[in-house]
């Protein structure tokens, strides 16, 4: 079977352009975080290294949980499967239409009214104004804006904006969905709506790769878990044995 | 397969891509526009008019300092001056395209040219507002319409093909390296007076050196001129087409060693 991702000895390194001139000298291993480094393998610059040498295949049907303490690089790892950052060693493939739900609001224009926004979201997504058209009443009918959706963004509550958003965001069906965090929306009532919602376009996506704090919503979810710690992979594979490996080194 | 042909193979991906989800930055550059003008009454027109005020009283001024007709140098001036516009409005506004663009770059799997592409075609959108000035001063002051005024379109495409790869050079480098775009609006701005624009090109033309490095040896002029002179009823010559097509071949292949490298580390040097 041709898996959906394949990582390939990937690595990140973050550089950062102005670090402070004391920071500049520092080489230092931290608690938390990735690995600052600054030495002649660099260039001289200062670099932080969120991932390395990460080695994965995930395959149709796997959902897999990526457990580790903050800095780990889970969300990194997220960020490089969704396609906002190009691995700086290694290569990543994958097959099939990859969507995330990392950032809400993300290329909303507050001047625009609810529906422009949904429009040129969805062509962010990948969709045309015609496959848009088709789902835009699911969306209306989720977010329950009504007659607000004719009504320029900027005047929404910022609850309002966060429904309208998480409702974009989970309308289309992509073949490898990445998650950070199952996020809540809204009151209570809309909360548990979210919750029903995010449930069903997780289940319906052929590859999913879930970060969580939580290990219930991990056990709920995946069957594969991904242990990852110091932008390395710890452990890769039955969802217990990585939590357990987690809690014992924590 | 070697470093050259990855870096040309991520480029050309990059745009067919870029031009194959055209309707969302279509949709953007309108957008722009929109949001520009937006709750004026006049919307877009406020460019006509305020390139119209320009156009007619430094026309005006200028046709007295050079002692030429006004009827003649008035269309000389206003169709370099729209033609001038697009283009340094385009380089200028390039510089911060992909820094524009940023929380999309990194959440979403985008080709990243769309940036580019939005940036110069709300300015074509400008130049096509613009465009009215110019009609008004054919119409009214100038020898009238032509046939031969319809052949600004190929220019149009040259100049602007030229101006897609300087915005993507433009960008890469300025997102990287900050200073560069402030080292860019100031070069533009010397080029406007040094370019023939608001002087008649024929002005210099008996100190050959000077003509040269102005004229002659001056992209911005053949990417001015192939516009120019269709919209005043003349043939641009044809050093000028050759001149353009040339430079967006040397400019395509800069852009591929250049931006064909540099993609990949862009979104961290955002």
């Amino acid at each position: 079977m041709k898996p959906t991702i394949k990582l390939d000895s990937v690595s990140v390194e973050f550089p950062i352009y102005d670090p402070d001139r004391s920071l500049r000298r520092i080489v230092m291993k931290n608690g938390v975080g990735g690995l600052i480094r600054n030495d002649s393998s660099t260039g001289g610059r200062t670099t932080i290294q969120a991932l390395s040498n990460i080695n994965l295949e995930m395959y149709p049907g796997d959902s897999v949980g990526l457990v580790g303490p903050n800095g780990a690089g889970k969300s990194t790892l997220l960020q490089v499967l969704a396609g906002g950052y190009h691995p700086s060693g290694g290569v990543l493939e994958t097959n099939g239409t990859v969507s995330s739900l990392l950032t809400l609001g993300v290329g909303i224009d507050p001047e625009e009214t609810g529906y422009e926004n949904i429009m040129t979201s969805g062509l962010y997504l990948g969709l045309s104004r015609r496959q848009m058209r088709a789902i835009i009443p699911d969306i209306a009918e989720f977010c329950e804006l009504g007659q607000y959706l004719y009504m320029p963004v900027r005047t929404y509550s910022s609850g309002m904006s966060v429904r309208l958003s998480f409702a974009i965001a989970t309308s289309i069906r992509p073949d490898i969905l990445i998650v950070d965090e199952i996020i809540g929306a809204g009151d209570a009532k809309f909360a548990s709506k979210a919750h029903n919602r995010i449930e069903k376009l997780m289940s319906s996506a052929n590859t999913l790769v879930l970060a969580s704090h939580s290990n219930d919503v991990i056990r709920t979810f995946c069957n594969k878990a991904l242990y990852l710690d110091k932008g390395k992979v710890q452990f890769f594979g039955d969802v217990d044995e990585a939590i357990d490996a987690y809690e014992q080194a924590g | 397969m070697n470093i050259g042909n990855q870096n040309a193979a991520l480029i050309f991906n990059d745009l067919y891509r870029s031009f194959s989800i055209a309707q969302l930055w279509l949709a953007l550059g309108w957008r722009d526009i929109r949001a520009r003008y937006r709750r004026t009454v006049l919307g877009p027109f406020w460019t006509v008019m305020s390139a119209g005020v320009l156009i007619f009283s430094l026309g005006a001024v200028y046709s007295i300092l050079w002692g030429v007709d006004l009827t003649g140098f008035l269309p000389y001036f206003s169709a370099g001056f729209i033609s001038w516009s697009l283009i340094v409005a385009n380089t200028n506004e390039s510089c911060g395209a992909f820094l524009a663009g940023q929380d999309i770059i990194r959440s979403y799997k985008m080709p990243y040219a769309i940036h580019v592409l939005r940036v110069l075609w709300r300015n074509i959108l400008v130049f096509g507002h613009s465009l009215t000035i110019h009609l008004l001063v054919l119409l009214f002051i100038g020898n009238g319409l032509s046939w031969t005024n319809l052949l600004f379109i190929p220019g149009l495409l040259l100049t602007v093909l030229n101006c897609l790869w300087v915005g993507i050079f433009i960008a890469t480098v300025c997102t990287r390296f900050r200073d560069v775009m402030q080292v860019v609006a100031s070069i533009m701005q010397v080029m406007f007076f040094v370019t023939p624009i608001f002087w008649p090109a024929d002005r210099i033309a008996s100190q050959p050196i000077a003509e040269f490095i102005l004229v002659t040896a001056n992209p911005l002029f053949h990417m001015v001129d192939v516009i120019r002179q269709p919209l005043i009823g003349m043939m641009p010559s044809t050093s000028s087409y050759i001149y353009l097509s040339v430079s967006l071949l040397v400019g395509l292949m800069m852009t591929i060693a250049v931006a064909g490298r540099f993609f990949r580390r862009l979104s961290y040097w955002l």
